[in-house]
């Protein structure tokens, strides 16, 4: 039995873009069978659904703005059986589709990112990129290391803005654009001078992108196995 | 006057501006012998950090000359900056790494050495600063002392024989803070080179033995710790209450 926790990340790389392009092609009964394999991988690395639902609520309610605005239709001089918006049945057939594409994306996503440390996903980066000349492989995967180490600091600096304003009264202030300007250029010039001192703090460490990080990656049969058989699986359900 | 010791840094005539034209530093001499604790105080803007950047090699001289271990440090900055270690005020800037043994591993790995002396070098840091237990920890997870340790692990991983330390107790609690000292001293104990900056002088008395007082860019005052330290008002800088009680009962 494969787990994805073991997965080689290169392969499972190599496989998320697979499904991905398959999610972009099939019609609807294909994304009933993706779907099941998506839903199949969830329960197989026991994923919590129900955790989710809370930091998804924006992607729910972008997927409520595409899906309004490919089945609205807006006639500008209604007749007087017709009112200003209608609901084309094609555009909504088209908007459904969309949704679920978009949703099965981010699932496998998740599910790729949860069954995957940042340090292999990094390594795996500095290896797809390896073979191509020009492309800075190992600045891309130093920059990844580095969003994800400083994510929570800006976060965290962005709490204690938020704090700091609120502690003087900045929601009295009804102009959205006053108190987003009053948020963001403080929580950019932290970040920016943050990002100074780490530059520092890199070079007097002796930066340099030449580093001796040994490639930890190890692939075995069964992830060849998996890879085979989800391109058979994504051919399939675009050729058939 | 010629020291009997072989300095491990050698400052002469150092000056800095920046480039609105402030001063920084302003003309400063002086050497440092292999295994000395020394302390540097000054107000707020005396020159401590714009100092410390240029032992590592950060900043470079407009005037003057920094050696480290009788070589310039603009002619192998790679070198100083592998010989003198910077742990910087803000730890959680200097922290680059994805776990705790990651950030230690950064710089031995800039250093391309081979995995195996890496790994080698960050086991042998985080035992030092008593961190051991917490290598797959996230970094930002860490209490503030246990950051300052990180920082300091990421140095003696790079096997600095000097290790510069910027306000190392700033926003420490008291654990936090005795933490931090106590690894200092032990690291001193082992002969490694302190050079550290602090406000509170009361932290580093008893260990330090030598003071060096800062004030708009210029050495005011350099000796033993226990001489200068009666002049460290001179320098905007608090007496520790020990010395205050001693010139009360004289």
């Amino acid at each position: 039995m494969i787990n994805l926790g073991q997965m080689d990340v290169r392969f499972k790389m190599a496989c998320m873009a697979l499904l991905s392009i398959a999610v972009l092609k099939v019609d609807a009964t294909g994304l009933i069978f993706l779907s099941i394999l998506c839903l199949s991988l969830m329960i197989f690395v026991r994923f919590k659904i129900v955790e989710l639902i809370r930091p998804l609520r924006y992607l729910g309610l972008l997927l409520l703005i595409v899906f309004l605005a490919r089945a609205l239709t807006v006639s500008f001089f209604p007749g007087d059986s017709e009112t200003l918006f209608s609901i084309d049945p094609e555009g909504a057939v088209d908007g459904l589709l969309i949704c679920w594409r978009l949703i099965i994306l981010t699932f496998l996503g998740m599910l790729w990112i949860t069954t995957s440390s940042p340090s292999s996903i990094r390594t795996a980066v500095e290896c797809f990129c390896r073979p191509f000349p020009g492309l800075p492989g190992k600045q891309a995967a130093t920059m990844m290391s580095l969003m994800v180490r400083f994510l929570p600091v800006i976060l965290e600096q962005a709490r204690e803005t938020s704090a700091a304003q609120q502690s003087r009264c900045i929601q009295n202030r009804k102009n959205p654009v006053y108190r987003t300007v009053k948020f963001s250029i403080p929580l950019l010039c932290r970040t920016l001078e943050t990002a100074d001192q780490l530059a520092d703090a890199m070079e007097a460490r002796c930066y340099s992108p030449e580093k001796s990080r040994p490639l930890a990656l190890k692939s075995g049969r069964s992830d060849w196995f998996v890879l085979i058989g989800i391109t058979g699986f994504c051919a399939l359900m675009i050729f058939l | 006057m010629i020291p009997l010791y072989k300095p491990i840094i050698e400052v002469s005539h150092l000056s800095h501006r920046f480039s609105d034209g402030g001063v920084g530093i302003d003309d400063i001499s002086f050497q440092i012998a292999k295994g000395e604790f020394v302390v540097v105080a000054g107000h707020n803007g005396s020159g401590k950090t714009t100092l410390f950047r240029h032992l590592n090699g950060l900043l470079m001289p407009d005037v003057g000359d920094v050696k480290v271990d009788g070589i310039p440090v603009s002619a192998d900055v790679l070198r100083a900056r592998q010989l003198v270690g910077l742990v910087f005020q803000d730890a959680d800037s200097q922290i680059v790494g994805e776990t705790v043994y990651d950030d230690v591993a950064f710089g031995p790995e800039n250093l391309c050495l081979s995995p195996s002396e890496v790994s080698r070098r960050v086991t042998s840091a985080l035992s030092a600063v008593g961190l051991e237990h917490l290598a797959d920890q996230r970094p930002h997870r860490l209490s503030g002392g246990e950051k300052r340790r990180l920082a300091i692990a990421g140095i003696l991983a790079m096997e600095s024989q000097v290790i510069v330390l910027d306000e190392p107790f700033s926003n420490l609690d008291y654990s936090g803070m005795l933490q931090v000292l106590s690894r200092i001293v032990h690291l001193h104990r082992a002969g490694k080179t302190i050079i550290l900056s602090t406000h509170d002088l009361d932290k580093t008395m008893g260990h330090a033995g030598r003071l060096i007082l800062m004030k708009n860019g210029s050495i005011i005052r350099d000796g033993l710790f226990e001489n200068v330290i009666r002049d460290v008002a001179c320098a905007g800088v608090r007496m520790p209450c020990t010395c205050q009680k001693e010139t009360l009962q004289q």
